[in-house]
């Protein structure tokens, strides 16, 4: 999956309305919407998109998204 | 642990008559409940009225199954009781409901406390029990719920996820009935505090989300594999896999994590919400079609203790009823 892509289509599962856009430096815990089930959200998109299982401990450890996809291996072009 | 000479022979499951809807909690916001409703799956739930009772759905459960089936009382030697919510500490609640069903003063009676696993450790029990009885005799298990009164109002975690229920089911003895159930069971006290309800009448149920999650996601998930590969089971000829249902967006996590079709993982959390031990019996009754041809079937259930467990049985000789609203 390209990146691009990759954010668009977590932006929208989301349903973020208080910044235009994600990216690598988005820092999630920041955003407007982050709660309990936008976490879910999250670990879900990854594992269906990666099967890779993203814990608490990698939400709390990770700032931004490029920080956990790095944290979990993960390249996108 | 494999446990032959004894099957499943019928299931039902009741409901509260107070189906409550997500606006009805005044808790969501427009946005909020839409993004729960896609993402968590619950449109609704039953709640008990202050009324109907832990013991006074599983009356009905039981009625339930002894007026659609031909059991013959004096032939339930044992009746289980399983419940997190029992009316009261003393009499145990089994004991009541021996007199309240008309079961012969003969009967064994054993309360069960357990959580969302419940339904896999009560057949587990049911099926063990069942060795010291004779072809033709039953076991009796009543799960039954009212996790509703137990809930603050205010906690969005807890309040919006649990709905009430009860189920009843038979476990026949047949000496000649040769195939095995499989069971496996895992415990973890060290996690207790994740999902927890004090002692005092007035404490609320108590849910750490994060955690919970994560164990779901990951231990459940492990555990399961083990459970499918140690026991050589093959995903592709078991029926159905009956899953505790306690949040759809873990169910379609797990399908993706286990590779099991969509068409074989059925979810009726939408219309009953988590009803922690009821939700799998009562998700065979409510998905259940007549004349359908299901055998194989896996069980998972998992929650507070931390506790899961994992049973594979056949549901070939199971007379399953569709739920019904309790009238009191």
């Amino acid at each position: 999956m390209e990146k691009n892509q990759f954010y668009k289509e977590l932006y929208e599962e989301i349903e973020i309305e208080s910044v235009s856009s994600i990216d690598d430096n988005t820092a999630f815990k920041d955003l407007e919407e982050w709660d309990s089930m936008t976490s879910m959200v999250i670990i879900g998109f990854f594992n269906q998109n990666f099967r890779t299982v993203i814990t608490a401990d990698d939400l709390e450890s990770n700032m931004t998204f490029g920080d956990l996809m790095e944290s979990k291996g993960i390249t996108l072009d | 642990m494999e446990i032959e000479g004894s099957y499943i022979s019928y299931i039902a499951s009741v409901v509260p008559s107070k189906q409550i809807f997500n606006t009805e909690l005044n808790i969501f916001s427009e946005k909020e409940k839409k993004f729960f409703e896609k993402t968590v799956g619950i449109k609704s739930r039953f709640w008990s009225s202050e009324d109907e009772t832990s013991t006074s759905l599983a009356i009905s459960a039981a009625n339930y199954l002894l007026e659609e089936s031909n059991v013959d009382k004096k032939d339930i030697r044992q009746l289980l009781f399983v419940s997190q919510t029992p009316d009261q500490q003393i009499p145990f609640t089994s004991n009541i409901l021996q007199n309240q069903l008309g079961l012969p003063l003969q009967t064994f009676t054993q309360d069960i406390s357990a959580g969302c696993a419940a339904f896999v450790q009560a057949i587990f029990t049911g099926f063990c029990i069942n060795q010291t009885l004779n072809t033709g005799e039953h076991t009796l298990i009543i799960i039954s719920e009212t996790l509703s009164k137990k809930l603050d109002p205010k906690d969005k975690s807890t309040t919006t996820l649990f709905g009430d229920g009860a189920s009843s089911i038979l476990i026949t003895r047949d000496g000649k009935f040769t195939q095995k159930s499989i069971f496996e069971f895992n415990s973890d006290g060290s996690k207790g505090d994740s999902i927890k309800l004090a002692k005092e009448v007035t404490s609320t149920l108590s849910m750490e989300g994060q955690k919970v999650f994560d164990f779901t996601m990951s231990v459940v998930t492990s555990g399961f594999k083990e459970f499918i590969q140690k026991n050589n089971l093959n995903v592709q000829l078991i029926d159905k896999f009956y899953f505790h249902q306690s949040n759809k967006f873990i169910l379609k996590q797990f399908q993706i994590i286990l590779d099991i079709p969509e068409s074989k993982l059925p979810v009726n959390i939408e219309s009953f919400g988590n009803t922690s031990g009821v939700s799998i019996p009562l998700l065979i009754s409510s998905t259940w079609e007549e004349g359908t041809n299901i055998k194989d079937v896996v069980f998972c259930g998992y929650g507070s203790g931390l506790s899961w467990g994992y049973a594979q049985s056949t549901l070939e000789k199971c007379k399953v009823l569709k739920p019904k609203l309790c009238r009191l």
